[in-house]
């Protein structure tokens, strides 16, 4: 008998060729739910995963369950444009979306699986006084914090986007950018397949088809889920279920300020390659990048009200191809392949929900929004050691749920209403 | 597409025309409200029409509007 292959090189890829490819192991284990676990994460999107992995490699918890109610990363996770940036407004962010960029930069090496980290650069447009000014506020607190990102004149940003449509009779004349080189994106499936993989092969249980019904307390302390596949114990609960997470953590007392509202994306026809750093603008409400493979992933704002949908409003399907005729009209005749919506988790301040909620051995990590996977990386790993130990790591102490009654937002509505 | 009808001026129109203004009901009914998988009660504007603030029933799934009303003219018994 072969031994299995588990690791992905190019030495087990050249060991499988002359054996027929008989001997890949599956990359993560359908896992039967047992009865008790350590900790139970409910939701395996980016974050519930990540959560898990980081308790398993870094803090040697290894009995634990991810429960999820669909499929591995078939909610938000699944659908999104993959952007990565890390050049946000407050400082509590930069912190915690700066951690996550640097890890996606070694993230494929760390997990033994391609996840396609593509920082080609990142281009947020101005188009008006206004932009410019908040731009440049960003730029200001990126270069104090130590973010490299930057503001660049309309000469750079053309050489950098030498396909973008210029001229005086444009509608929204060019003013400027804020540039930042190692933004770029990812493959979204790839980065939740990756850390499912590693977590499985780590011990970690991640449990398909079975949906958390309700959080069971005694007295202070969690105790337990109840699930569509029976009753599961555990001392340790986080709850990383995106839009479904209000209704679970509500008859505990507590009211998560998220409200859902879809956001949709689309993907058109394979073009040859024009398009290097990702574009986003705010005044023409829309985003664009190019994928290796040549399909543009186009995207731009919500849906004007809350929506449990996943099937979007009409208006903002016209606004966002309207935003990507503003920049390159030429895309004109470009097919649009591909279209789907999302139920995205919304904060008053647009920044994630993390930290202790309600009863002891209660954890929250949602409300991420129209921007959170860039941050599945960082967020895993600072909410892992707040599960391990107990204790809300400096990063994550803003993004607790009190910040909301104390007044102390971290407000980044101002550069996420169509910048993801 | 939501299609919409005004109840103080009648105007007819898609939801381009309107603005969403949340839950119905006082602040302090609304506040910590988990928005249910169901119909709910909020506010909307007659944004290019009459400027009025009215009632509406919209399920937030399959995004169905059941009923518009005026304020001080709901459909259903007591105060909100
Ligand atoms: C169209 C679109 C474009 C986007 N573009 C970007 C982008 O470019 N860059 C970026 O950074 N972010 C982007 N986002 C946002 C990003 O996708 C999300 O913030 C991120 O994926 C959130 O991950 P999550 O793990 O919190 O949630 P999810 O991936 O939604 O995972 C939550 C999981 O919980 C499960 N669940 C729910 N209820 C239960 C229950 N009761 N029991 C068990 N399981 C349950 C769900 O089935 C789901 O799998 C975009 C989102 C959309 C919709
Ligand atoms: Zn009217």
């Amino acid at each position: 008998m072969r031994r299995p292959t588990r690791r992905y090189s190019i030495l087990s890829l050249l060991k499988e060729a002359r054996h027929g490819h008989s001997g890949w192991v599956e990359a993560w284990r359908k896992a039967e739910p047992r009865s008790s676990y350590d900790v139970v994460i409910v939701g395996a999107g980016g974050h519930g995963i990540a959560t898990a992995y980081y308790l398993a490699k870094l803090h040697g918890i290894h009995n634990v369950a991810v429960l999820e109610k669909g499929w591995l990363g078939g909610g938000n996770t699944a659908r999104n444009t993959g952007i990565i940036r890390s050049n946000y407004l407050r400082r509590e962010s930069m912190a915690l979306y700066g951690l996550s960029h640097s890890l996606f930069e070694h993230l494929s090496q760390e997990l033994d699986f391609n996840v396609m980290f593509t920082p080609r650069g990142l281009v947020e447009l101005a188009h008006t006084r206004q932009e410019l000014a908040e731009l440049s506020r960003i730029a200001d607190a990126n270069r104090h914090f130590g973010i490299k990102s930057w503001m660049i004149p309309t000469s750079e940003v053309h050489s950098l986007l030498p396909s973008l449509d210029q001229g005086s009779h444009k509608r929204f004349p060019l003013l400027g950018a804020l540039y930042q080189p190692r933004g770029g994106f990812a493959r979204h499936d790839a980065v939740a397949w990756a850390y499912a993989r590693m977590a499985s092969q780590l011990g970690v249980d991640i449990v398909e088809n079975c949906g958390v019904e309700s959080i069971i307390a005694d007295g202070e302390r969690i105790v337990g889920v109840q699930t569509s596949r029976g009753r599961i114990d555990a001392g340790t609960i986080m709850v990383a279920a995106a839009g479904e997470s209000p209704p679970l953590l509500a008859p505990l007392g507590v009211n998560l300020p998220i409200e859902p509202v879809t956001l949709q994306a689309f993907v058109s026809e394979p073009l040859k390659p024009f398009l290097n750093p990702v574009v986003m603008s705010g005044a023409v409400h829309g985003y664009i990048s190019q994928t290796a493979k040549g399909e543009l992933v186009i995207g731009g704002g919500t849906d004007a009200y809350p929506s449990h949908s996943r099937r979007g409003a009409w208006p903002p399907i016209e606004d966002t191809v309207a935003a990507m005729l503003e920049l390159f009209p030429f895309l004109s005749r470009v097919r649009l392949m591909r279209h789907w919506g999302g139920s995205v988790d919304i904060t008053p301040d647009r920044s994630p929900l993390i930290g202790p909620a309600g009863p002891s051995g209660l954890y929250v990590n949602c409300g991420w929004g129209t921007g959170g996977f860039k941050a599945i990386p960082g967020s895993g790993f600072v909410t892992a050691s707040m599960l391990a130990t107990g204790k809300v790591p400096p990063i994550a102490v803003p993004f607790g749920l009190e910040r909301f009654a104390a007044g102390r937002m971290i407000d980044e509505s101002a550069a996420s209403g169509v910048i993801h | 597409m939501l299609m919409i009808r005004c109840p103080v001026c009648g105007i007819a129109a898609d939801e381009t025309e309107f603005t969403s203004g949340g839950l119905y009901g006082r602040l302090e009914e609304t506040e910590n409200r988990v928005i249910p998988r169901d119909v709910v009660r909020e506010w909307w504007l007659c944004a290019r029409g009459c400027g009025t603030w009215f009632g509406m029933a919209r399920h937030v799934v399959n995004q169905r509007v059941t009923a518009t009303w005026a304020a001080g003219d709901e459909p259903w018994d007591g105060r909100h």
